[in-house]
């Protein structure tokens, strides 16, 4: 670098105020870190309307907490419901609280179905009027009238068959609950009431978590050992997912970082030394936060897990600085050639990750890149400045290493350990050729085993069903998906009838389709044509309330139970809908099944050509769908920067790029072999480790070429692959499955690229 | 006869002419065999209407199992009330079943029915407060809703009988009045 020493000065002091900058903006922006783990991953490539349709389930779940209150004193129990009621309906992160339904609630609901009453019939009471059996709802009808129970709900001239009642019977919420004295009491469970907050943002933000679970905390700690609370809904995985992902980032990212600086000051004996190369290492971290947060909205915390790992890759820079300064003065324009095709070789094997359409790798880049360019601009900017002194490496540890490596074997010579590697080669190919591929991503699931067993027992007790596994009816316009809904409904109907599923449910049930409502009406009238002198003489009436009730009949026959009537009154909650329109796509409405067994469309009964347009949506699949082929295309992009790496060693190297590129490659079969021999499968997780490896790797490789395998530099690589072993391979020891299988995998990876460096180094020493 | 006539002395003592009746006393003074069977007569005036239905039949209970309520007149129907059911027949043919847990209010309903037949005086005093008075061995019982639930249907429960119930009336909040006259036989 011939450059004068003022340019470079103030090209140092730039870089300075560029930082600050950074480090100003990112604290101005108030960054809001990320839990979920689906947006790490791409949006699945849908059609829009089964997107839509899936969104709006998830909805459904996710902005929904379900808290049971269990509890034998019944008075306890309901000042429990009211205390959490008061609590969370006062936070600003909730929207409504749904706990007790008094009974003016009720009587407003019955109120507002009256004047549909007459075309609201449920299915039970149209098989009796198409089939002629009148006759059955007219004894029913008396049997209510006489009955000693049916005080209050009976109207003998609005309605005087009840029809009302049968239909809010069967058109009851999702919920398995009745209510007791107003409170939800869930029918399933003993002395067990039913608590609903609907959030109003969505249970990935840690803000929200942090808020709801204090609350739910502070209210559960405080209640006597008589109540239990339990709890189900998203918020409650995603806020132990969080917590314990945060957890854990930070305690392995202490652990890893005392332990480098343990290293550092092991090796150097100086703490100059040691905080000369923890400040690029410092300076990248704080750059790649502020540029990620700068430039992402949301950034996931898996990110900064993967970030933490950079802290072995870029004290490699300012560990080659520091060992070359030891011999010489002039550092930086000696290793400049091999400091900068490390930093590109890193730079592309990183950028690579932002190809791929994947939200979570894009941020995982982008950190990586700034943070490794970042370290890279303070090694050659600001450390000429700062090592003018020559500092000192302790002796002891570089005649141990040269000694070391003197005894280890080389590739070249023993020919022995050469067909010793050929035959684990071969032996790694074969059990990667036999490996499988596990993309479940509720394998990635974080949540412990007795959440998700609460979760469970709150679902079955409620008698939900899934929100994440559907099925789909496209039409033109809702009242076509209410129809088709209509003709699905009697099969549906004969499966729980024999036992095969639990239940369905569909916007029909609630809402019948316009046509369905004109047919009512007509069975309505044939009704009451029929029947209603018999049942008024029967129960021994005069017969000018007969009149009187053929007259409220004319007059309501005619109204009609739209879907805009329905939405602004009778929907019980938002989190319940079934059905999306949209301006260019048509409309779809959402049918759930509820079965203990796992189920498809043939399974069902329900043919093809019978339902031509029913789609199976299952969020499950689709997004383990998508982990697959994201892992099949990143390794497809790996082989790729590969290929391209190789082209450019090659230029540069000739036919020493082979010493440069077979470690990483080598080292990236080994641990493929291993991990598919010790685990079910690998996932994508597992091979975004293996760019890390090719990047370390590389970076090693091209060093020690440059550097003619000097003994420093030998230290250098090996120092950078123990910190990065300590930053990456802590993480072995997480509880949350997308951290451990990175860790192991860069663990694992990062030791046999050393191993393989060793082997593969040149048997004559040049340097 | 000998307890009963303990039991008179012992209201007299503390209560000298009219004894305030508790709930707790009517399991004293009220017999609840386990088995009963009877006549009803039910006089269900509708107010809106201007209207009575008058129906008729037999009953039978069996204390905690079920009440089985036959009516004969004016149609046949036959039902009955489990403690978490109600169902309704005419003839062979099954017209009704209602899981009480889906209806809040038959399942009050039919809670204080099974309360008020099996002289199951206790369970009442989670849904009323009673006022009552006493002569010889007949008493009256007025009972006033304590929850805001049941307060929306029922204004009050008048009942009477001597070891056992005889008249139920019920008095709804929309002015209808259900009168309901048991003859047991012993």
């Amino acid at each position: 670098m011939r450059f004068p020493g003022y340019l470079k000065l103030l090209a140092a002091l730039v870089w300075l105020l560029v930082m600050v900058l950074l480090s100003v903006a990112t604290v101005i922006n108030k960054p809001v870190p990320d839990t979920n783990m689906m947006s790490l991953l791409p949006t699945a490539e849908q059609q829009p309307l089964v997107k839509a349709a899936a969104d709006q389930m998830g909805r459904n779940f996710s902005q929904s907490l379900l808290i049971l209150v269990t509890a034998e004193d019944k008075q306890q129990r309901q000042q429990v419901v009211q205390q959490l009621q008061q609590t969370f309906s006062r936070l600003p992160e909730v929207s409504s609280v749904l706990a007790v339904v008094d009974n003016t609630a009720l009587q407003a609901q019955q109120k507002k179905l009256a004047p549909y009453r007459y075309i609201l019939l449920t299915d039970q009471q149209r098989q009796r009027l198409m089939d002629g059996d009148s006759g059955q709802l007219t004894q029913k009808a008396v049997a209510k009238i006489i009955n000693p129970l049916s005080s209050g709900q009976l109207d003998l001239v609005k309605d005087p068959f009840a029809l009302q009642l049968d239909w809010q019977r069967q058109s009851q919420p999702d919920w398995a609950v009745a209510l007791e004295e107003g409170y939800l009491k869930v029918s399933a469970l003993k002395d067990t009431y039913l608590l609903v907050l609907n959030l109003k943002a969505d249970a990935f933000l840690m803000q929200t978590q942090q808020s709801i679970m204090r609350h739910f905390q502070q209210v559960n700690a405080a209640l006597p050992e008589t109540v239990t609370l339990s709890a189900s809904g998203l918020l409650i995985h995603a806020a132990a997912g969080a917590e314990q992902a945060q957890k854990e980032i930070s305690t392995i990212g202490l652990g890893s970082m005392l332990g480098i600086i343990l290293l550092m000051c092991w090796v150097f004996r100086s703490l100059k030394t040691v905080a000369l190369l923890l400040l690029p290492v410092l300076v990248g971290c704080i750059v790649a936060t502020a540029v990620t947060f700068l430039w992402f909205e949301r950034v996931h915390i898996v990110t900064f897990a993967f970030g933490a790992g950079l802290i072995g890759v870029a004290v490699d820079y300012a560990l080659h600085y520091l060992c070359e300064r030891q011999t010489r003065t002039q550092v930086l324009s000696k290793i400049f050639p091999g400091l900068l095709l490390g930093l590109i070789s890193s730079i592309l094997a990183y950028a690579a990750l932002a190809i791929a359409p994947f939200p979570g790798l894009r941020q995982m880049a982008v950190f990586s890149v700034s943070g490794l360019l970042a370290a890279w601009l303070t090694v050659v900017l600001w450390l000429p400045f700062l090592s003018r002194q020559q500092t000192q490496i302790s002796s002891s540890i570089l005649p141990g290493l040269t000694a070391m490596l003197a005894k280890m074997p080389t590739l070249q010579q023993n020919n022995g350990l050469k067909y010793g590697m050929l035959s684990l080669v071969l032996l790694a190919l074969f059990v990667v050729a036999q490996g499988k591929a596990e993309d479940d991503i509720r394998l990635l699931q974080t949540s412990p085993e007795a959440l998700i067993a609460e979760d469970e027992r709150v679902q079955n007790a409620l008698g939900l069903s899934s929100g994440t596994k559907f099925i789909l009816l496209p039409c033109p316009a809702i009242q076509q998906c209410l129809q088709k809904e209509e003709q699905l409904r009697p099969d549906l109907q004969r499966l729980v009838d024999e036992g095969r599923i639990d239940g369905y449910q569909m916007l029909s049930q609630r809402l019948p389709s316009l046509a369905r409502q004109d047919d009512n009406a007509g069975l309505t009238q044939t009704l009451y044509q029929t029947q209603l002198k018999a049942l008024f003489t029967m129960v021994g009436l005069p017969s000018e309330l007969a009149e009187k009730a053929q007259q409220a009949l004319h007059q309501g026959l005619d109204n009609r139970l739209t879907l805009d009537v329905f939405n602004e009154q009778l929907a019980i909650a938002a989190g319940q809908s079934r059905w999306l329109e949209t301006a260019d796509h048509g409309a779809a409405t959402m049918i759930s099944i509820k079965s203990q067994q796992p189920w498809t469309l043939a399974s069902l009964g329900l043919t093809e050509q019978q339902t031509p347009s029913l789609v199976v949506v299952d969020q499950v699949e689709t997004i383990s769908g998508l982990l697959e082929t994201y892992r099949q295309q990143i390794m497809l992009w790996m082989m790729l920067a590969y290929l391209l790496v190789f082209g450019i060693l090659l230029y540069r190297y000739r036919l020493a790029a082979w010493r440069i590129i077979l470690p990483p490659l080598l080292g990236s079969l080994f641990t493929f072999a291993v991990l598919l021999s010790m685990l079910p499968g690998i996932n994508l997780f597992h091979v975004m480790a293996l760019i890390l490896v090719l990047g370390i790797g590389l970076d090693m490789g091209i060093f020690l070429t440059e550097a003619k395998q000097a003994v420093q530099t030998w230290l250098a690589v090996s120092l950078s692959v123990m910190t990065s072993l300590l930053a990456f391979g802590l993480l072995a020891l997480s509880n949350t499955p997308v951290l451990q299988h990175f860790g192991l995998t860069v663990l694992l990876g990062l030791s046999f690229v050393w191993i393989l460096a060793v082997l593969v180094r040149p048997t004559i020493k040049e340097g | 006869m000998l307890r009963m006539g303990l039991l008179m002395l012992a209201l007299c003592w503390s209560m000298p002419l009219y004894a305030t009746l508790s709930l707790d006393l009517m399991d004293k003074l009220t017999e609840s065999p386990e088995n009963l069977r009877g006549q009803f007569v039910q006089k269900k005036t509708v107010k809106a209407f201007d209207v009575t239905i008058k129906s008729s039949g037999d009953f039978h209970y069996r204390r905690h199992q079920f009440i089985d309520w036959h009516t004969h007149k004016p149609v046949a129907n036959q039902l009955r009330m489990t403690p978490s059911q109600i169902t309704s027949q005419q003839g062979d043919q099954s017209l009704m079943q209602i899981d009480t847990d889906a209806d809040p209010t038959v399942k009050v309903l039919s809670q204080i029915f099974f309360a008020v037949l099996t002289a199951e005086w206790r369970q009442l005093a989670d849904y009323f407060t009673a006022r009552g008075d006493l002569q010889q061995q007949n008493w009256q019982l007025t009972l006033t809703p304590k929850t805001a639930q049941l307060e929306a249907i029922i204004k009050q429960v008048d009942l009477s009988g001597d070891q056992l119930l005889r008249d139920i009336t019920l008095h709804e909040v929309n002015g209808d009045i259900t009168h309901i006259h048991l003859s047991a036989e012993r």
